[in-house]
């Protein structure tokens, strides 16, 4: 009985969680899905035969999941991850997006963006020292800006394209990745969470899925008139695609 | 003697020579200072020379350890020479499980998890700078730095260098740089006799 009942309960949680199909207008398509993040294969795999069940950190031994992971204040748990981006890479997309950044005493929040060239970062310095703020990529690229006071703010516009580095002069310890693309339009989402690109003209498309520590993965979509498309996706260490 | 003998004894002292001169009998000491633009205090630079013919130098095929201890990588940055290899250790007190991989372009990859009392070994044979990963746990990352030659020094900060037992032959000296603001400028070294050399580091 008390199986039945767990098992009623994952198949209500599982319907909740699918992603719901968005409206489309008369003409357009749409790409949808959800995206979650995922510990290691080899950690879950470890998990389910139940060989982490003496004591190792993050197996649940004895769990009525039959050892589902654990996770410890010192682990990732990847169940509540955030910063996870699906992004829909649409070159005729030419709308400038503003994001926001913070930088307290306890670093930058959020931790990465993803954006295209010519959008703006709105940087709110809410350290106690001024900031001299620069983004750069692996090679010679290079953009330096104006300092912000403590307490100040200022609009920054990203030139550069790749993945990048947002820093500051005054603390080597302050980076925020950035992922910039041309016509990219970026979903900002958490583990299990739900996305939607409505109304796109019909087409082909990339779409990314990106988080800063776990890298990305590349689809390539085509989408007709009247189509709504889902693209579900995991992102985890051993599903790493580096184009 | 005929002329095959001759070839013979040419080709030899040819090699000998090649070889004496890169052994460390004839190995010189490059003695260096490290300057920073608008004296800032950068941290673990890493110095280092570039051999400008291909087959200078042999590989030295060293191992590395990198203890996780603690789920912390100690040491979290390591240099290595081209080719040599990372042994990754799970040294840990009680059973916790370790991953190590990468994104970096210079060295991609996804070591598996170790369980305690286990080695995780990777080669590093192309140069370039690789961030790694523990999978499993927040804030467990390091660096690596594999270089073109095994003469180099990491500076806690800027400064005086001494890069020892530096072969004969022509070189740049370089430096690996963290902070993205700041970027070396590369000296070429013509001769080993030449005293101080100044390495200048400056903002991009």
């Amino acid at each position: 009985m008390k199986k039945l009942i767990i098992i009623g309960l994952l198949i209500v949680t599982a319907a909740c969680a699918s992603a719901p199909k968005p409206e489309t207008a008369p003409g357009k398509a749409s790409i949808y899905g959800t995206v979650k993040a995922q510990s290691h294969k080899d950690f879950i795999k470890k998990s389910q035969s139940g060989n982490g069940d003496n004591g190792n950190e993050g197996y649940g031994g004895g769990s009525i999941f039959g050892g589902a992971i654990q996770y410890t204040k010192n682990m990732i748990n990847y169940n509540k991850l955030s910063g996870l981006y699906a992004c829909l890479i649409d070159p005729e997309h030419g709308e400038k997006t503003l994001h926001t950044l913070e930088v307290g005493p306890d670093g930058p929040s959020p931790r990465s963006l993803a954006l295209a060239p010519g959008d703006s970062i709105l940087i709110r310095n809410n350290a106690s020292q001024t900031h001299n703020f620069f983004i750069s990529d692996e090679e010679e690229g290079f953009q330096a800006f104006p300092p912000i006071p403590a307490g100040g703010e200022e609009r920054l516009t990203v030139k550069l394209e790749g993945l990048l580095e947002l820093g500051s002069d005054e603390d080597d310890s302050l980076i925020v990745d950035l992922l910039s693309r041309k016509g990219l339009v970026g979903k900002r989402l958490s583990s299990g969470d739900s996305y939607a690109f409505e109304n796109v003209d019909p087409g082909s498309y990339e779409v990314v899925f990106w988080h800063w520590r776990l890298g990305w993965i590349v689809h390539q979509v085509t989408a007709a008139a009247g189509e709504s498309i889902k693209l579900d996706e995991t992102l985890s260490v051993d599903r790493i695609i580096h184009d | 003697m005929t002329s095959r003998s001759a070839k013979f004894k040419a080709t030899f002292l040819f090699t000998a020579f090649w070889i004496l001169q890169a052994s460390p009998v004839f190995a010189h000491s490059l003695n260096g200072t490290v300057r920073v633009e608008g004296s800032k205090a950068l941290k673990n630079l890493v110095v280092y020379l570039i051999p400008k013919r291909p087959g200078q130098i042999t590989a030295s095929n060293r191992t590395h350890d990198v203890s996780q201890k603690g789920r912390k990588f100690n040491p979290n940055l390591i240099v290595v020479y081209r080719g040599d290899s990372v042994r990754f250790l799970n040294d840990e007190n009680r059973e916790i499980d370790h991953n190590v991989y990468s994104l970096s372009k210079a060295a991609t990859f996804d070591l598996g998890l170790a369980e305690k009392g286990s080695i995780l070994k990777k080669d590093f044979d192309q140069p370039g700078r690789v961030n790694f990963y523990c999978s499993v746990h927040k804030r467990m990352e390091g660096k690596l730095v594999a270089l073109p030659s095994p003469y180099f020094a990491v500076l806690e900060k800027p400064g005086d260098f001494i890069l020892e037992g530096v072969p004969k032959g022509e070189w740049e000296l370089t430096a690996v740089v963290f902070h993205r603001r700041y970027k070396p400028q590369p000296v070429a070294i013509k001769s080993l006799d030449g005293g101080n050399i100044i390495l200048e580091i400056v903002k991009k």
